[in-house]
């Protein structure tokens, strides 16, 4: 019977165990991770995990019910895969297990990034797995400041999270605007503003110096010499890819696990998908990687797909959000290269819609509680398809209409 | 079990849902090839309305994360929503959309 192992047990790891069996795969699955949990997915854990009164309610986002695994004869495990041989096709756990297997795809994920220079201390944290989360929970329920160190998606999504919590929250930035490579500048800072109505304190162009501990706190040195205390820390300072396992094993790494488009490794029968995963994007083929809910999820599956032998290309569209206050906000396409004007569809300052044009097609898109009207367009930007921006511009038609109009 | 008044069937179209309350339950209203089809309006993975998703080839997207619905059987049919949306029966009366409670 064939077995497919697949180390790393988080949304992209189960979520191709699921597509595994949904296809039709009967052989032997292993999912191995080295969390404790099941795997889940992550956004709750800047948000509701933080937010929720209840103890017993603050956290559901499990991929599947508990009876999942069992259910569709997949191989759960909290164990954490020490050794991989890629010719003999073995691996070795840290609890000393060994297993050979016939195909292997790891979604490992990523860590958060540690504060160079600063000593593990108890009132410095991170936020990466919903044991992260549990403990900053625990510490804001009796905490009345926190600085955050980022004021990227997640330092901004905790900082709102912080707030309704009741807390003093400072957002350090070591640039001088917020998001400036996922956001266009206009709306980073009616994003800085959103924060601000909610009492957050901003720092930018802050530089960190130097962070000592004390009794029940923090004390924090910034560049020109001015010092500050806090009750705790939280690091959100970006991620880093999980990949020394497939480097020692003689995958080709660097910035991720290197793989093409149908998601396998420099060696046959290896894949790599989600976080972990750095792949050929776009009609340029430039390497990256994404750090999304999206692409954990169907990278995955694509992968799963190529394992069984279905030829598959995944060719995302990337689609990102982010909930802070009453806002969503989503974003699709990316923010990497030129963009010639600006269209805004502004039904109220907290429901827009942004588009990016450039040679006459949106490359980039951007809704505030408009995910509905984001969504209407998607196919004029996977497809770059030509539009008239004063239609676009136009309040009175309506943008399905146009996207319908543009491919009849 | 009651028919209750939701809308009047000429307030609806194909292009986006229709949101209406009644007795204090939020429900979406669909109009799909000349059909009309009733699910609660708030997405059973996180709080929104649907009525402001994508409605398309009889699958409601919700507007938040973009679980998707089959308005007809209230299907979940992709992640996030794992759960199925509670679906209404319906009935046509004199140009009224009625609603069984």
């Amino acid at each position: 019977m064939e077995t497919i192992l697949i180390i790393g047990a988080g949304q992209a790891g189960g979520r191709a165990a699921e597509a595994l069996r949904a296809q039709g795969f009967d052989g032997s699955i292993v999912l191995a991770g080295d969390e404790q949990h099941r795997p889940y997915e992550r956004p709750a854990l800047s948000k509701t995990v933080l937010t929720a009164i209840d103890d017993n309610d603050c956290f559901n986002a499990w991929l599947h019910s508990s009876d999942f695994y069992e259910t569709s004869n997949i191989d759960w495990i909290a164990d954490s895969v020490e050794r991989l041989d890629v010719t003999h096709r073995t691996a070795t756990f840290r609890s000393g297990r060994s297993i050979g297997f016939d195909k292997c795809l790891i979604t490992t994920g990523g860590r958060a990034r540690r504060l160079p220079g600063t000593p593990d201390s108890r009132h410095v944290f991170t936020l990466r797995t919903l044991q992260d989360a549990m403990r900053v929970r625990e510490r804001l329920a009796d905490a009345r400041s926190v600085v955050v160190i980022g004021g990227g998606f997640l330092g901004l999504e905790f900082a709102a999270s912080a707030r309704a919590r009741g807390i003093d929250v400072t957002v350090v930035e070591a640039a001088e605007q917020l998001l400036g490579r996922a956001l266009p500048r206009e709306f980073s800072d009616r994003l800085r503003a959103k924060h601000e109505q909610n009492g957050v304190r901003f720092m930018l162009g802050a530089k960190l110096i130097l962070s000592t501990e004390e009794a029940c706190g923090v004390n924090l040195t910034f560049e020109g010499n001015t010092s500050e205390r806090f009750d705790f820390v939280v690091v959100a300072i970006g991620q880093e890819p999980n990949e020394a396992l497939a480097r020692a094993s003689g995958l080709e790494t660097g910035n991720g696990i290197h793989v093409d488009a149908h998601c396998q490794t420099s060696v046959a029968g290896f894949y790599a998908a989600g976080d972990c995963a750095n792949f050929p994007f776009g009609t340029s083929g430039r390497r990256l990687r994404l750090e999304s809910w999206q692409n954990a999820q169907d990278q995955a599956i694509v992968a799963a797909r190529n394992m069984l032998g279905e030829p598959v290309e995944y060719r995302p569209s990337p689609w990102f959000w982010t909930d802070q206050y009453d806002w969503n906000v989503q974003m699709l396409g990316m923010l990497d290269g030129p963009v010639d004007q600006w269209i805004e569809r502004r039904t109220s300052i907290d429901k827009t819609l942004l588009m990016g044009l450039r040679d006459n097609a949106i490359v980039y898109a951007l809704a505030v509680n408009n995910g509905g009207e984001l969504r209407a367009i998607r196919r004029l930007v996977e497809q770059a398809t030509q539009v008239d921006p004063e239609a676009l511009a136009d309040p009175n038609i309506k943008l399905r209409h146009l996207e319908r109009h543009a491919h009849s | 079990m009651t028919l209750k008044f939701a809308a009047n069937l000429d307030d609806l179209n194909a292009d986006q849902p229709y949101a209406a309350t009644i007795e204090n339950e939020q429900i979406a209203l669909y109009l799909v090839d000349g059909e009309v089809y009733a699910t609660h309006n708030v997405c059973t993975h996180q709080f929104a309305l649907l009525s402001d998703g994508f409605l398309e080839d009889g699958c409601i997207e919700c507007p938040l994360h973009q679980g998707k619905f089959d308005v007809k059987t209230g299907a979940a049919l992709c992640a996030p929503a794992t759960a199925p949306i509670k679906t209404y029966k319906i009935q046509i009366e004199k140009g009224a959309v009625m609603v069984e409670l």
